[in-house]
C-alpha cells in the first residue's frame, strides 16, 4: 500500500509543482542578493542569510530557513491534508477499501507518504541551493573579508593564562555559528541533521492534517485547518503571556535545527523537538485512527 | 515540566550552612543550560546596547565552567549567539552577527553587564558575597529545579536604600551550585528577575569547548580592558565629590567612573560629553523617561525594576552625568542634584 | 452468498434501511429494486463494511461482516454508485493502482498483473483506451472502467450498484450479455437498480426495497408466472365472447381478456366455434406492476387484474 501511495505522490503534478516552487524561492532570494550585494544586517531577517554572501556553502542552511516557516508546512497541509479528504471527494476512497485495504494501513501509507514528500521536498531544496550557492554566491572568500574594518586576521597570541589556539586551521571549510571552524565533512553531517530535524518537524502537522482529513471531506478544508493551528502555534510561541502552554505547541522547537549549528551542536531543544513531534504524531494519528475506523464511509 | 512535579527532597541544612556550600561552588567545574527572564524596560541607551536585552525578556545560555577564571557562556538566538569565554585573565568575545572574535587582553575592573552575569551560579554567588554579612539569611522551601531537589535560601539584604527587597536562591544542597535565583523589587510579588538552569550537572567540560576558534572568513580584533566606554568623557577624579547623597565613594576601580555606596545598595556615575550627552539625553525621554528640573540643570529619570538611573546636564558644565544603580530614585535624584549644583570646575578641559 | 438478518441503519432518527433480511443465493442474478433514496446504497456500502450497521447481522461469502471484512472482499468486484478514479491517470493506470492497493497475497507477477488488467478491460470492451487521462473519459466510458476494476481481480460476487448508469443501449446490452456469461461462469451477480427493465431483463431474483424495508423478495420467474388469462385478439369479437360463454371478463373492441388456464386449449374451443384468432397470448404480471404493486400507497393486493396494455413476456 506504502508503494501505491507513493506512486500515486509521485504521478501527481501538484507534488512536483510545489517542490519546483520551493526550490525556486531560494533560488530568487540568491539572484537578489547576489546582484544587489546586499544581505540582510546581521542578526536580522532570515537565519544564515547574512553570511551567505561570504560563503555560498552555508547558503543551503539559509534555503531551509527561507522555505521553514511558510513554503513547507503549507505544502505539507496541502498533501496530508489532501490524504483522505481528497479520497473521500473523489470518490476513490470507497473503492479503495472495498479492495480491501484496512484503514489502518492506509492511514499509515498516507503518513509515509507524506513523510517521503517532505523528504524530498527538503532534499530537493537543499542540494538545489547547494547549487545555488556556489554557482550564484560562490564559494568561501578569503578569511578577512568579512571582518569590519580594523580586524586583524590570524592567529591570536595568546596573552597568558588559558592559551587559545586560534587561527585559521586547514581543511576548515565553513564557520560554525559559535565562530568555530567546521571542516566540510563536518558541515555535511550538520546538514544532514538539519534536514532530518526539519523533516520530523514537520510531522505534526502532516498528523494533524490528515486527522482533519478523516473528519471533513474537504482537503482545502482540512489544509486550512492544519495551517491555522501552525499559524496559531507560531504567535503563542513568540508571545510570552503563553509561557505554560509554550513547550507544548507544534512550532515551539521549529527553530531548533539551528543548534546543528553551534558547536558544540546544542542537543536539548533538538531532543525537545524530536520529542514533541512524535507525542503530536501519536496524539493526532491516534485519533485520526480512532475517528477513521468507526467512521461510516458515505462518500 | 513533569519532573518539576516530582517531591523535591534535601538534607537538613542550616542557612549559614548552605549559603557557604554556594560560596564554595565558585570552585566547580559543571556544565549547563540556563535560561534569565527580566522585565526591566529600561530606555534603549545607546552606550549600553548590549544590557538592554538581557534585562528585558528570556536570555538563553550555555554554560561550560571548568574553573572560576576558565570558563565560557554562549548567549543564544535564533540567528546565531554571542559567547564569551574567559581564559584566566584575558576574555574572549564572539559576535556570530558580526562574525568577529574580539580578545581583551587583561582583567576587565570595570566593565558592562554581560549574559554570563545573570548566569544562576555567577548572580548568586555575586548577590551572597555583595549582601555582606549584615544580609539576613533564612531557608525557604526545597523546589526542583533542573531535575534535582534543591534547597532554598532567602537573603534579605541590610542596606535599606538598596533596591534589592530580597533574592530567593535554591542550590543543590550536596554540591552548591545555585540552580535558580529570583531577586525581588521592593513591594513586589513576582521577581523582577527570575534565572534558572534548566539543566546543570557536575560535567567537566572539554578543553577544547572552552578555547576560542577562528573559523574561515571570521573576524579578528583585540581590546583593552575599559574600552567599553569610548563615548566616555575623560575625567579627572576630582572632578567628583567624596560622596554623593550619603554614599560614600569607593576607590575607583578605573578612571572616567565614579562608584558609590556598597554590596547591593552602590551606584555608579559615568561622565560623558555633551553631545553624547544630549543624544542620551534625547533617547531617554523619547523612549518614555521622565523629564527632571533642577534649579542648575535639566534631566532624565528612568526607573525600572531593581535598577534607577538618572541623567542630569548641568547648566553651566559641558559634562552629561549619567547615574545608574541599584539604590532607590529619590536617592538617586538627590545626587543628581548635587552634581547639577556642583561649581564649574570643568573648564580646563 | 448474501444473508442478512434484520439489517438496520439509523443515522440519527432516519432510519436508512430498516430490518432487511436478504438472502441472495449462490448462482443468482440478484436484482435489488427500488427508487432513489430507498436505501440500496446503504444496503450496498454495509455488505462492503463501508457502513457500519446500527442493529442486525450480515454474512458474505459465509463469513460475518464486517469483522472479517477483509477476508469476503478480495472474492468480490464491486461498483458502489458512480465509478470513480484519480482522473489525472489513464484509465490503465488506474486500473494498475487499484490492483496494487489490495491485500499483498494474491498480486501474482507483473506480467500476470498486467494480462489481469487487460482482460478486465478487453471485458468491459475498453482493450482498445489509450493514455489519455480518465478525465477526459465519457460518462459511459468511465462506467466500464469502473466495471473493469469490479472485474480485474476475478471475484465470486458482483455487487454492482447501478451498473449500466450513463450508457447508450448498446452499453447496456453488452454490459448485461457480459453479467450473463459471466454469472454462467459462476459468478453470483447481485445488482442494485432504479431501472425495472433492466432488473426484469437481467434478473432471475429480484428483491424490492421501499423506504429502507424489504417489501419484497422472490424468484423473477414466480412473480412472473401466467394469471391464469389469456389474451385474446380477433376479428369477430362476439362470435368469441358468444363461444367463451361468461369466461371473458373484460372487452376492448376486438382485444379480449379470457379467464381460461390452457392457451392452447382455449385456441382449439375457439377454432372449433369458427372465431377467427388473430392472436393469443399467456397472460404475465409485469415487473412494473409488481413492484407498483408492493411499493403503491397502500396497495398490497397481488392479486389484483392486470391491465392488459401493460402485458408483455
Amino acid at each position: 500500500m506504502i508503494a501505491v501511495e507513493l506512486l500515486k505522490l509521485s504521478r501527481r503534478a501538484r507534488t512536483w509543482f510545489s517542490v519546483a516552487l520551493m526550490c525556486a524561492l531560494p533560488l530568487v532570494v540568491a539572484i537578489f542578493i547576489a546582484v544587489t550585494h546586499l544581505a540582510p544586517p546581521p542578526g536580522q531577517g532570515s537565519a544564515f542569510l547574512s553570511a551567505v554572501l561570504d560563503d555560498g556553502q552555508l547558503y543551503p542552511a539559509a534555503a531551509l530557513a527561507l522555505v521553514l516557516p511558510v513554503f513547507l508546512p503549507v505544502a505539507v497541509a496541502v498533501v496530508a491534508g489532501d490524504s483522505i479528504a481528497g479520497e473521500a471527494s473523489a470518490g476513490t476512497l470507497r473503492y479503495l477499501l472495498a479492495r480491501p485495504v484496512g484503514r489502518t494501513r492506509l492511514l499509515v501509507a498516507k503518513l509515509v507518504a507524506v513523510i517521503t514528500f517532505t523528504l524530498i521536498a527538503v532534499i530537493a531544496v537543499t542540494v538545489t541551493s547547494y547549487a545555488t550557492g556556489v554557482l550564484i554566491l560562490g564559494p568561501s572568500r578569503a578569511a578577512a573579508v568579512g571582518a569590519p574594518p580594523g580586524g586583524l586576521s590570524g592567529s591570536i597570541t595568546p596573552g597568558g593564562g588559558g592559551a587559545p589556539t586560534a587561527g585559521l586551521q586547514p581543511g576548515a571549510a565553513i564557520t560554525s555559528l559559535s565562530g568555530t571552524p567546521l571542516t566540510t565533512l563536518h558541515l555535511a553531517e550538520r546538514v544532514l541533521g538539519a534536514m532530518s530535524f526539519i523533516t520530523v518537524s514537520m510531522l505534526g502537522v502532516a498528523a494533524i492534517a490528515i486527522f482533519l482529513s478523516t473528519l471533513t471531506d474537504s482537503a482545502l478544508g482540512a489544509a486550512l485547518g492544519a495551517l491555522a493551528t501552525l499559524v496559531g502555534s507560531e504567535i503563542l510561541v513568540t508571545l510570552n503571556a503563553a509561557s505554560t502552554v509554550q513547550p507544548y505547541l507544534p512550532t515551539r522547537y521549529w527553530l531548533a535545527w539551528i543548534d546543528f549549528f553551534r558547536q558544540p551542536i546544542f542537543w536539548r531543544n533538538i531532543e525537545r523537538g524530536f520529542g514533541i513531534q512524535a507525542v503530536y504524531v501519536l496524539v493526532f494519528l491516534g485519533a485520526a485512527w480512532a475517528n477513521f475506523a468507526t467512521r461510516d464511509i458515505t462518500t | 515540566m513533569l519532573a518539576s512535579a516530582l517531591p523535591a527532597s534535601v538534607p537538613g541544612l542550616t542557612a549559614a550552612q548552605l549559603e557557604g556550600r554556594v560560596l564554595g561552588s565558585q570552585r566547580l567545574a559543571f556544565s549547563g543550560y540556563a535560561e534569565s527572564e527580566a522585565a526591566f524596560g529600561l530606555p534603549p541607551l545607546p552606550a549600553f546596547s548590549s544590557v538592554t536585552p538581557l534585562l528585558d525578556g528570556v536570555t538563553r545560555m550555555r554554560v561550560w565552567q571548568a574553573a572560576p577564571d576558565r570558563w565560557r557562556v554562549d548567549t543564544l538566538s535564533d540567528a546565531g549567539e554571542d559567547d564569551t569565554y574567559q581564559a584566566g585573565a584575558n576574555t574572549f568575545a564572539w559576535d556570530s552577527g558580526q562574525q568577529l572574535l574580539t580578545a581583551i587582553f587583561g582583567p576587565q575592573a570595570i566593565r558592562l553587564p554581560r549574559a554570563a552575569d545573570l548566569m544562576p551560579a555567577a548572580l548568586a554567588v555575586r548577590i551572597i558575597s555583595e549582601a555582606g554579612p549584615d544580609a539576613k539569611t533564612r531557608l525557604l522551601p526545597p523546589r526542583r529545579v533542573a531535575g534535582q531537589s534543591a534547597a532554598g535560601l532567602e537573603i534579605t539584604p541590610a542596606a535599606p536604600q538598596s533596591t534589592i527587597a530580597r533574592a530567593d536562591i535554591w542550590a543543590s544542597p550536596t554540591s552548591g551550585l545555585p540552580l535558580l535565583v529570583e531577586v525581588f523589587d521592593r513591594g513586589a510579588t513576582q521577581p523582577a528577575l527570575e534565572t534558572r538552569f534548566l539543566q546543570a550537572g557536575p560535567w567537566t567540560p572539554d578543553p577544547g569547548v572552552l578555547t576560542p576558534q577562528r573559523g574561515p572568513g571570521t573576524g579578528f580584533t583585540t581590546t583593552t580592558p575599559n574600552d567599553f566606554a569610548g563615548v566616555l568623557k575623560n575625567l579627572d577624579d576630582e572632578l567628583l565629590p567624596g560622596s554623593l547623597a550619603g554614599f560614600a565613594r569607593q576607590p575607583s576601580p578605573a578612571p572616567r567612573i565614579g562608584v558609590y555606596g556598597s554590596g547591593l545598595s552602590a551606584f555608579a556615575v559615568l561622565t560623558f560629553t555633551r553631545e553624547t550627552g544630549c543624544h542620551l539625553l534625547r533617547t531617554a525621554l523619547d523612549a518614555g523617561a521622565a523629564p527632571l528640573a533642577y534649579p542648575d540643570g535639566t534631566g532624565a529619570v528612568a526607573s525600572a525594576p531593581l535598577v534607577n538611573l538618572v541623567l542630569v546636564h548641568p547648566r553651566r558644565s559641558p559634562d552629561t552625568f549619567l547615574l545608574i544603580g541599584l539604590v532607590s530614585r529619590a536617592a538617586l535624584e538627590q545626587a543628581a542634584a548635587v552634581l547639577a549644583a556642583q561649581p564649574d570646575q570643568d573648564l580646563g578641559h | 452468498m448474501i444473508t442478512t438478518q434484520d439489517l438496520t441503519k439509523r443515522y440519527g432518527k432516519v432510519e436508512a434501511v430498516r430490518e432487511v433480511s436478504l438472502d441472495v443465493r449462490e448462482g443468482d442474478r440478484y436484482g435489488l429494486l427500488g427508487p432513489n433514496g430507498s436505501g440500496k446504497s446503504t444496503l450496498v456500502r454495509m455488505l462492503l463494511g463501508l457502513v457500519y450497521a446500527t442493529s442486525g447481522s450480515i454474512s458474505v461469502l459465509g463469513e460475518a461482516v464486517p469483522r472479517h471484512v477483509g477476508r469476503v472482499l478480495p472474492q468480490i468486484g464491486a461498483l458502489i454508485e458512480e465509478p470513480a478514479a484519480y482522473p489525472h491517470l489513464s484509465g490503465r493506470a488506474n486500473l494498475r493502482l487499484l490492483d496494487a492497493a489490495g491485500p499483498s497475497t494474491p498480486h501474482g507477477s507483473r506480467r500476470t498483473r498486467r494480462r489481469r488488467v487487460d482482460d478486465a478491460l478487453e471485458q468491459v470492451g475498453l482493450a482498445g483506451i489509450d493514455r489519455r487521462p480518465v478525465r477526459a473519459y465519457s460518462l459511459g466510458m468511465r462506467q466500464r472502467l469502473g466495471l473493469a476494476a469490479a472485474l480485474v481481480r476475478r471475484p465470486r460476487l458482483l455487487i454492482l450498484d447501478e451498473p449500466t448508469n450513463g450508457l447508450d443501449p448498446r452499453g447496456i446490452r453488452d454490459i448485461r450479455d457480459l453479467l450473463i456469461s459471466l454469472n454462467a461462469s459462476g459468478v453470483t451477480v447481485f445488482l442494485s437498480s432504479h431501472l425495472l427493465p433492466e432488473v426484469s431483463a437481467l434478473c432471475t431474483r429480484v428483491g424490492v426495497l421501499d423506504s429502507g424495508a424489504l417489501v419484497l423478495q422472490e424468484q423473477l420467474a414466480s412473480l412472473q408466472a401466467p394469471t391464469g388469462r389469456v389474451l385474446v385478439s380477433t376479428d369477430d369479437p362476439e362470435r368469441a365472447v358468444a363461444a367463451l360463454d361468461g369466461l371473458v371478463e373484460h372487452r376492448d373492441g376486438a382485444d379480449l381478456v379470457v379467464r381460461f388456464p390452457d392457451a392452447a386449449a382455449l385456441n382449439a374451443r375457439l377454432v372449433a366455434a369458427g372465431v377467427p384468432v388473430r392472436s393469443l397470448l399467456v397472460q404475465r404480471r409485469s415487473l412494473e406492476e409488481i413492484v407498483l404493486n408492493v411499493t403503491g400507497s397502500g396497495s398490497d393486493q397481488f392479486g389484483a387484474p392486470a391491465t392488459p396494455d401493460a402485458s408483455t413476456p
